[in-house]
């Protein structure tokens, strides 16, 4: 089900007035909304969620009360199943293609790519990681560990929750106050201002701009890569705040997925502001088990780089995300290697500093977004032949994007220098405000799906 | 809480509400090209593809006409097409509906097994004849409301009638020939006649019968472009008269027999101005 949709608004409207009347059956309310949420989508792939959760929940309660060999085994169980569940559906077609290049033919599957397989597989082997490094005790009650697994408000898209922050809210014991619902509720409608009015806005420029960068002058195929940056924060960080709110009006507190990422003078400042959950989840259950940067230099790069070629990799069985990663993997190192080897502390102005990253950042993003590599190099040699005149297309729209772009940049300006404006005077007027802009210059037209549910 | 609760609740309800009845003030204006095809229910129809969009103008036809045909990507004959038809007709036996038929309009793709349609507004729409229709300004409108409620758009007009004629694009460009040829056999290329399609059309047809008089018409094209689709579908009016004669119809195609040419033409397949009432008029003899 799709935030941004008439149906999923009924569905909320629908649970949150039997959650706030019936305290006693929250859990398996919860629980039933989540796998309705999920299998409104397609039913059959709700079997998955079920399979992974029952695997883990049984493989942690073993992890506990087994020796060391046996843990171990238990902890390979839950890393192979997880695994294999996601090997098997999104990259095992990727892995057949490649394989024909050397004559090797491995038959393809058909299947569909079960809606964010990435995040929850990815959230319930981090449990049973957890449970194995002591540092939670595994979950008595089935239902409320299904509850974790398939928590509807971050399912799909995340942000990628621990157990140790997310199970012990999930008995709902916390009573949302008046502050609380103000919050989700300013949330929940930035979200969406995101979404709707922001990032559906710039995808349909920057999809004729992708689609066909040779008939627009350079600097409005760089405009078109500016306008990805801010669309696919706007989507994925919109999603993550309306996951927020909705999760706060059940009492629930997420974790920040964003916090400002294009405010960032390095890439290793846009890393620790960009998709939070997934940096840290990819840090503390592979980089550091890697060694991360207590081992030699060598190893400490090789670290890096393998960190952010499976990042690129999680994101989807496509070289460019590949390449991607890879990209930011490269860039990470050169800087760690100037920071902490060269010990190079180049008097550079801020604004020099902060250009470059939004430069590199702006490079890998091409990569991301492009079809595949030829689209790629397509539009960054465009980029590059200084080309001028040429079409432009949607004039009214992209008008209307740079001044709705600005409202945001001032506004995460502010947050970013910690000026809060959202003010329990002013909860109503920003609301209020939100909303309307929202409804006023929102793309409807039911075209705009979320960009990481395909992750 | 609750105060809270329902303090918000009111307020954002409040403001829903006052876009809403500025919305439906402000819905007798142009909203977009679709848009008129969505109000009412009518007793006689043009249905078809865009060149029957752009080539039959119920204006000529008399005012009990609407043109309901849209593009080769949202309107080919099929299951979803049909209801919506359905669901446009007045109760009458005496309507009348005119039928564009070519042969892209009945072909399926060959890679993709899905139907092009799905997906498109008249799969996804429920309510095709309320005046104003909210569905269709909330779920397909591509355009952010604003857009309806700070210009006062004049109805273009034809408008009402669901026809369209766009004045700077009226004319035939031959050096944009090529290039739309090219692109269409393409489009040929990876398609075939449809079975499926033509039971569709049939059973359209068996019940449009019932509320009245039906013709089959193969619209004015460029003759190169004529050319390319009966390389491609080369049985195609064959097939048509076969259905016309089984079903006691007038198949007409302006393709053959009529003193056509490309001054009627805005592009290699689609009449502008003069073409749609040259068409129109030569049908309204015939009706």
């Amino acid at each position: 089900m799709l935030f941004n949709s008439l149906d999923f608004l009924v569905f909320a409207l629908v649970f949150f007035v039997i959650f706030y009347n019936f305290v006693k059956i929250r859990i398996p309310l919860a629980l039933i909304a989540s796998y309705f949420f999920y299998g409104y989508w397609n039913y059959y792939y709700l079997i998955l969620i079920l399979v992974s959760s029952l695997i883990d929940f049984y493989v942690a309660q073993q992890i506990e009360i087994n020796s060391d060999k046996k843990r171990k085994m238990y902890l390979l169980i839950s890393i192979v199943s997880n695994l294999g569940i996601l090997m098997f559906f999104k990259y095992h077609n990727f892995f057949a293609d490649q394989m024909s290049l050397v004559n090797l033919s491995i038959p393809k599957h058909d299947f569909l790519l079960p809606v964010g397989i990435s995040f929850y597989t990815f959230q319930t082997m981090s449990y049973s990681i957890d449970v194995y490094r002591g540092d939670i005790k595994a979950e008595g009650s089935f239902l409320k560990f299904c509850l974790y697994v398939s928590y509807w408000p971050q399912l799909v898209a995340g942000p990628i929750e621990r157990a140790s922050h997310l199970l012990p809210q999930l008995s709902f014991n916390k009573k949302v106050d008046k502050n609380g619902f103000m919050f989700a509720t300013y949330k929940i409608l930035t979200g969406y201002f995101k979404k709707v009015v922001i990032a559906d806005k710039a995808a349909i420029i920057v999809n004729v701009i992708f689609d066909n960068p040779g008939d627009f002058s350079s600097l409005f195929v760089f405009t078109g890569v500016v306008l990805f940056a801010i669309q696919i924060y706007c989507d994925f960080s919109g999603y993550s705040d309306i996951a927020i709110g909705f999760a706060r009006l059940m009492g629930v507190e997420l974790n920040e997925n964003f916090k400002m990422p294009y405010f960032s003078f390095s890439i290793t400042e846009f890393w620790r502001r960009w998709h939070i959950s997934l940096s840290t989840w990819f840090r503390d259950y592979l980089y550091i088990p890697l060694g991360g940067s207590r081992v030699l230099a060598l190893k400490t790069f090789r670290n890096l780089w393998v960190t952010f070629f499976i990042s690129g990799l999680w994101h989807g069985a496509k070289w460019n995300f590949v390449i991607w990663g890879a990209l930011h993997g490269i860039f990470i190192t050169i800087e760690h290697i100037s920071k902490n080897y060269l010990k190079l502390n180049l008097p550079f102005p801020k604004i020099v500093k902060y250009l470059w990253t939004m430069l590199i950042v702006l490079f890998c993003w091409i990569f991301f977004r492009a079809s595949d590599f030829d689209n790629a190099i397509d539009v960054i040699k465009n980029i590059f032949e200084l080309r001028f005149g040429g079409s432009i297309v949607e004039k009214h729209r992209v008008n209307e994007l740079i001044y709705l772009c600005l409202l945001l940049f001032v506004w995460d300006y502010l947050n970013y220098k910690k000026i809060y404006l959202f003010k329990e005077k002013i909860y109503f007027p920003i609301i209020i405000v939100t909303f309307l802009l929202t409804l006023l210059y929102g793309e409807f037209a039911e075209k705009g799906k979320f960009l990481y549910f395909q992750f | 809480m609750k105060t809270i609760i329902l303090k918000t609740f009111i307020l954002l309800a409040m403001t829903f509400s006052l876009v809403l009845v500025a919305l439906v003030l402000k819905s007798d204006q142009y909203i977009d090209k679709y848009y008129p095809k969505f109000t009412k229910k009518y007793s006689s129809l043009i249905v078809g593809s865009s060149r029957a969009f752009y080539g039959l103008s119920p204006e000529y036809l008399g005012e009990n006409f609407l043109n309901f045909s849209f593009s080769m990507l949202t309107s080919p004959y099929g299951e979803i097409y049909n209801n919506s038809i359905f669901n446009k007709i007045k109760d009458s036996r005496e309507n009348i509906f005119i039928l564009e038929v070519n042969p892209y309009a009945l072909a399926r793709n060959l890679k993709n097994n899905s139907l092009r349609e799905i997906g498109g507004v008249l799969d996804e729409i429920y309510d095709v004849t309320s005046s104003p229709n909210l569905e269709y300004i909330f779920r397909f409108y591509e355009k952010p409301l604003e857009r309806i409620l700070s210009k006062n758009k004049k109805k273009p007009k034809f408008y009402d009638s669901g026809w369209m004629y766009e004045k700077k694009y009226d004319f035939f460009q031959e050096e944009k020939l090529d290039g739309c040829l090219t692109r269409y056999e393409k489009n040929f290329n990876s398609s075939r006649y449809s079975n499926e399609r033509e039971k569709a059309l049939v059973d359209l047809i068996r019940n449009l019968k019932s509320f009245g008089k039906v013709i089959l018409t193969r619209l004015y094209i460029h003759n190169d472009f004529y050319k390319l689709e009966n390389k491609y579908f080369p049985e195609f009016n064959q097939k048509m008269q076969l259905i016309a004669n089984k079903y006691d119809l007038n198949y007409i195609n302006f393709n053959v027999g009529y003193a056509m040419g490309k001054s009627l033409l805005r592009d290699c397949h689609h009449l502008n101005r003069k073409g749609a009432r040259k068409s129109s008029l030569l049908l309204f003899e015939m009706l």
